[in-house]
């Protein structure tokens, strides 16, 4: 007889423990895990998470390409906030270059990654809502999500795969009614918010699948390496924006939300408060954003105007160049985080002094939170582990790349 | 802080410590294999660097001296024979682990790294010292084949358990073919003969 | 001796060396344009000045020579202006052609300008037009408004091609370089002109929009039309060859290749024998094995080889004839005699005829031509014949003609002569192997290009052979027949296949027909 036989209790019906795979096709396994559940009835006795259902070898394909050849496929890591990953890829190789970008530049990427950053919570809250069977505050949140991925669309040119930040720059400067088409997203994003809370926030239902499940303290929390939502929901106030601030940051005036109990209850708070934080930045950088250039004018990094480029040799040579053999990026190694929807996304590159990349590694948030779902879950029910997996927030691309 | 952290490790563990550098401004510690988690315990107990952020690997297949091109620079675009390889030399030892550790009161993060070398690829798990590590260090195992002896739950993780190779090493080709897996035979399925 | 420092580095050289050969030698990358270590020095595109503490001016490192105590500095703010006012002046009227032009991808000045200036243009007015594509010569096309007037082109024509017929005309920003009037460039290595330009101001008409250099794949091997083995560098794209580039061997060619080496490999481009055939029906292999078996088992048997084979083909067929058919006459065919100049091209114009010499005197044997067979009187005879350019054609083919059974391999459908069996071979770029040059130096030769699927190398067919007859040869590569064969030539004894590397080696203890050693 085998162990789980220790299971029998005195007297009972022979019994064993149920192992019950939550495969990777499932509804409420986003972006395709697959956890392997060992049941004692409904309560957990154990799980298995198995993670790597889409990985597409990012790290390898980046080893082939030239550092500009890299942007697009850091476009589907967090494919919910796209505009944070590029940031953060073109960041660390600037990092490594030992360049500054401009002033309108800096500003810009942090209005991308603000509105990303709503995109990215606006889908974590709706899915939360979503898989305790709140139908309507999810529909809400993609409503309110679709006016923002008009104005992705007007400023970047698709919705999701948007590459839209390059070494040193850009691609090109925001429309001319920027403004407007922000505001008209700001508009529609209160109307839902307040909808959302009003049904979410102090609804028994909701309050009783999440308060007090999934919980993870803040000691633990660290020792696992949690960051972004999920840390400051179990106390801690680490957030990558204050405490390595970047392009910037240093320079807004935001809040970082910081929860008390660490349970679901608690990161869908925080989510939804930094929903307004964003916000907040987001009208500090409309006043404050400067006029300017929004690339370097370096054309070893950047690609030069196609008016220089169809009329000027040394442009089409420095385009020629730029392209076929890459940035040239001298030797070293740089790691650079940037806070993403989850947490701290870090990039760690090494170049060997050529036009293509050595190595570029992504440290995915969501892979150190996931690595704790088996603890988060151990003791409670089948049902606890949807709302709880909701919570984390786990995008696929990021945690599998 | 004044004093970097690297200067202090290295005060404390003398010649454990090979390298340090901070290039663009990043604290790096290169420690001995048998020093790697005394210098963890150190910066996690005593320097407040409790939180795991990050362990990844660098395989320096393809870094160190490149070739001296024969007088009329080859054309750098066109590949070359196998008398003449494009990468570099190779620097030994071959695999470099790196860990990132952050310090949330400090507000920084260091990198402690340590090399091995392809005949002897065994790193001393650092999961006993920080939980955070256990699926970073399962997938370094995934990619490069690093063995961490001491972790719990050492297998693959981001690839499925029959895949043969580790493909982030460079010499892994970029379109790497796997053997087929057989069909598991499970009990009451007809026995599938056909071959495609 | 003196010793110097550059950049900080000490190097000791020889008395007379120029300190750009001294940086080549530290590695560290001087940039220029007209300087090239196969000319002599010109001085005039000014991109390698250097900083030294021996002069007040900035100093052209390709003229100026190595003294003790000189302390060179390559990267000062003053070098890198000087680097960025040169690269201005030679862009300021320079055509945009990168589009258009075939030397995009391996143009010096594309990847100098990137690398040392990349700052837009500050030219206001139109660009300077001087005439373009015109033909200069067979092989070799000019584009004159994309010249940088570094004459390295007119050094090459005087000093190595012995033939002046290039010349700097006009002045100012007009200067450009030109044939004379009436003449053309019509020298056999007029193709070496190309390889020099750093722009492309001359290209070759053979590569002309042919293919865009960053799809090729380069191959080192040696080229097969004379004996003189000029290393070279085969560039293939979707398994076909796109150009040959002569690539440097201080042993045997330094940088240079004549162009009918060059050109050869449209030879084998159509009309490949791709199936064995007998007597015009095209059979399997296994029938054509066993053709060949009929061919040495007669009484008399007649095996011409060819100086195109590689050591490791000779050898197997030396090996298998010798054991089957051990009363076989062989001899060695090849073509015949050509033009000589003193530069590089040699008479013979067979690659390997002096490792057949080292193969067959490894069996015991004298390399003897064809005419050896002219008193030749049989009844049962077979002949085998490898190759399809031999001198004594005739010859070959009133043996062929007597012969009872007879099988030829060849290349192309020009082969064959008069063979009833013809098998397929693979020509000078489809194999790997060794060759041995008129001067004793051995090379290695790559297979820049896959075969088709019927034609397998010499050696595997005469090993098949053996197999058919029941006696298995322990070789799968061409590594495990150098590895056998150097146990029999005793030139080859101490080398080793793989480590032969791009310079090929000088063998010992063989005599040298000509006493000349290289151009």
């Amino acid at each position: 007889m085998t162990k789980d036989t220790e299971a029998l209790k005195e007297g009972d019906l022979y019994t064993t423990y149920l192992h019950l795979n939550m495969g990777p096709s499932h509804p409420a396994m986003h972006g395709t895990v697959r956890i392997y559940l060992k049941l004692d009835g409904e309560t957990i006795v154990d799980s298995d998470v198995d993670i790597g259902y889409l990985h597409r070898g990012f790290e390898k394909m980046a080893e082939s390409g030239t550092w500009t050849k890299v942007i697009p496929y850091t476009d589907r890591l967090n494919y919910v906030s796209p505009l944070i990953n590029n940031v953060g890829y073109c960041g660390a190789v600037e990092k490594l270059l030992g360049i500054d970008i401009t002033e309108r530049c800096k500003f810009i990427r942090v209005f991308v990654s603000e509105i990303s950053r709503i995109v990215d919570h606006l889908t974590a809250i709706g899915a939360c809502a979503l898989e305790v069977a709140a139908y309507t505050p999810f529909l809400w949140c993609m409503q309110a999500r679709e006016e923002f991925y008009f104005l992705i669309e007007a400023i970047t040119g698709a919705r999701v795969t948007t590459s839209y930040v390059r070494i040193g720059g850009v691609r090109w400067d925001l429309p001319e009614d920027w403004v407007e088409r922000y505001e008209r997203a700001e508009k529609k994003l209160f109307e839902m918010l307040k909808d959302v809370e009003a049904l979410l926030t102090r609804n028994r239902i909701f309050i009783d699948r999440n308060a007090g499940v999934g919980v993870m303290k803040a000691e633990d929390a660290i020792a696992w390496g949690f960051t972004g939502p999920c840390l400051r929901a179990a106390g801690v106030d680490y957030d990558v924006r204050k405490a390595q601030p970047y392009l910037g940051y240093d320079r807004l005036e935001f809040d970082v939300p910081v929860g008390t109990e660490g349970d679901n209850y608690d990161r869908y708070l925080v989510r939804l408060e930094e929903i307004r934080q964003s916000v907040r930045i987001i009208r500090q950088v409309i006043k404050q954003i400067p006029e300017g250039p929004v690339n370097i004018s370096d054309w070893r990094i950047v690609l030069p105007p196609k008016e220089a480029v169809y009329n000027t040799i040394e442009g089409t040579i420095a385009n020629f160049e730029n392209v076929m053999k890459g940035i040239q990026v001298p030797k070293g190694e740089a790691y650079y985080a940037v806070e993403g929807g989850n947490g701290e996304v870090g990039f760690y590159v090494v170049s060997d002094g050529s036009g293509k990349p050595y190595r570029v590694h992504v440290r995915p948030p969501c892979f150190a939170i996931m690595q704790a779902l088996s603890d988060m879950i151990k003791g409670r029910l089948v049902a606890d582990i949807i709302p709880t997996f909701d919570s984390i927030n786990m995008i696929g691309g990021e945690i599998d790349r | 802080m004044s004093e970097l952290i690297s200067e202090i490790v290295k005060k404390r563990f003398g010649d454990a410590v090979l390298e340090t550098h901070q290039q663009h401004a990043d604290d790096t510690i290169v420690v001995k294999r048998e020093a790697l988690l005394d210098v963890l315990r150190f910066l996690r107990d005593e320097l407040d660097f409790k939180m795991p952020l990050d362990c990844t690997c660098v395989d320096r297949l393809g870094l160190g001296e490149k070739p001296q091109c024969v007088e009329e620079a080859m054309n750098p675009l066109l590949t070359t024979p196998e008398s003449r390889p494009t990468l570099g030399a190779g620097l030994k030892p071959r695999f470099e682990v790196v860990y990132h550790l952050r310090s949330l009161s400090r507000r920084m993060f260091v990198r402690v790294k340590v090399r091995v070398d392809e005949e002897d690829p065994v790193v001393p798990s650092a999961t006993s010292l920080f939980k955070g590590f256990t699926w970073f260090e399962r997938e370094v195992y995934d990619m490069f084949g690093i063995r961490f002896a001491g972790h719990k739950d050492l297998r693959r993780i981001l690839l499925y358990p029959e895949f043969k190779g580790h493909p982030l090493r460079k010499d892994y080709p970029r379109r790497g073919y796997q053997p087929r897996i057989p069909m598991p035979n499970l009990k009451g399925d007809p026995v599938d003969t056909a071959e495609d | 001796m003196p010793t110097l420092k550059i950049d900080g580095q000490e190097i000791t050289v020889e008395p007379g060396t120029r300190i750009i050969e001294a940086a080549d030698r530290l590695g560290i990358p001087i940039p220029r344009f007209c300087y090239h270590k196969g000319l002599s020095v010109a001085g005039n595109c000014r991109m390698c000045l250097v900083e030294t503490n021996k002069s007040p001016k900035l100093v052209p490192s390709c003229y100026e020579v190595c003294q003790d105590g000189l302390e060179v500095k390559t990267n000062t703010e003053r070098v890198r202006e000087a680097r960025r006012a040169v690269l201005e002046f030679i862009l300021l009227n320079h055509p945009v052609d990168c589009p258009i032009c075939d030397q995009a991808g391996e143009c010096d000045l594309q990847d100098l300008y990137f690398a040392h200036d990349a700052k837009p243009s500050r030219h206001a007015f139109k660009k300077l037009h001087k005439p373009k594509a015109k033909v200069i010569g067979p092989h070799v096309i000019l584009d004159a408004e994309r010249c940088i007037n570094c004459t390295r082109c007119v050094r090459f024509c005087e000093e190595i091609a012995k033939a002046p017929r290039l010349t700097q005309v006009h002045r100012g920003e007009w200067t450009h370089v030109d044939v004379f009037p009436g003449q053309e460039l019509d020298h056999p290595y007029s193709m070496c002109c190309a390889d020099v330009c750093p722009v492309g101001a001359l290209t070759t008409r053979d590569f002309r929009f042919k293919c865009r250099v960053w799809f090729l794949k380069g191959t080192y091997s040696v080229c097969a039309e004379c004996s003189r083995g000029c290393a070279i560098r085969v560039d293939t794209f979707n398994n076909a060859v796109q150009r040959i580039v002569p690539r440097y061997n201080p042993l045997v060619n330094n940088f240079w290749a004549c162009d009918e080496g060059r050109l050869a490999y449209h030879r084998f481009e159509k009309d490949r024998v791709n199936e064995p055939s007998i007597e015009g029906t095209k059979v399997h292999r296994s029938e054509a094995i066993g053709y060949l078996l009929q061919v040495i088992g007669h009484k008399d048997v007649v095996v011409v080889l060819t100086p195109f084979l590689t050591c490791e083909d000779a050898y197997i067929a030396c090996k298998v004839i010798k054991t089957f058919a051990p009363q076989a006459k062989i001899v060695v065919g090849g073509r015949g005699q050509g033009f000589q100049d003193d530069i590089l091209i040699r008479a013979d114009k067979n690659p390997n005829r002096a490792g057949l010499k080292v193969v067959l005197a490894g069996f015991g044997l004298n390399l003897e031509g064809v005419g050896a067979l002219s008193t030749l009187q049989s009844e049962d005879l077979g002949v085998l014949v490898f190759g399809e350019e031999h001198a004594d054609a005739e010859l070959i083919k009133a043996l062929v003609a007597k012969a009872m059974h007879s099988a030829a391999f060849a290349c192309t459908g020009k082969g064959g002569l008069g063979a009833k069996a013809v098998i397929p071979m693979p020509s000078p770029y489809e194999v790997n192997g060794t060759f041995i040059n008129e001067f004793g130096v051995i090379q290695r030769c790559r297979k820049a290009v896959e075969p088709e699927c019927g034609i397998l190398p010499v050696w595997r067919t005469m090993k098949d052979i053996s197999e058919a007859k029941g006696v298995a040869l322990m070789v799968n590569n061409e590594q495990d027949v150098f590895e056998e064969m150097k146990m029999v030539c005793k030139p080859l004894a101490s080398l080793h296949f793989s480590d032969i590397g791009e310079f090929g080696i000088k063998l010992e203890g063989f005599s040298v027909e000509s006493s000349e050693a290289k151009a």
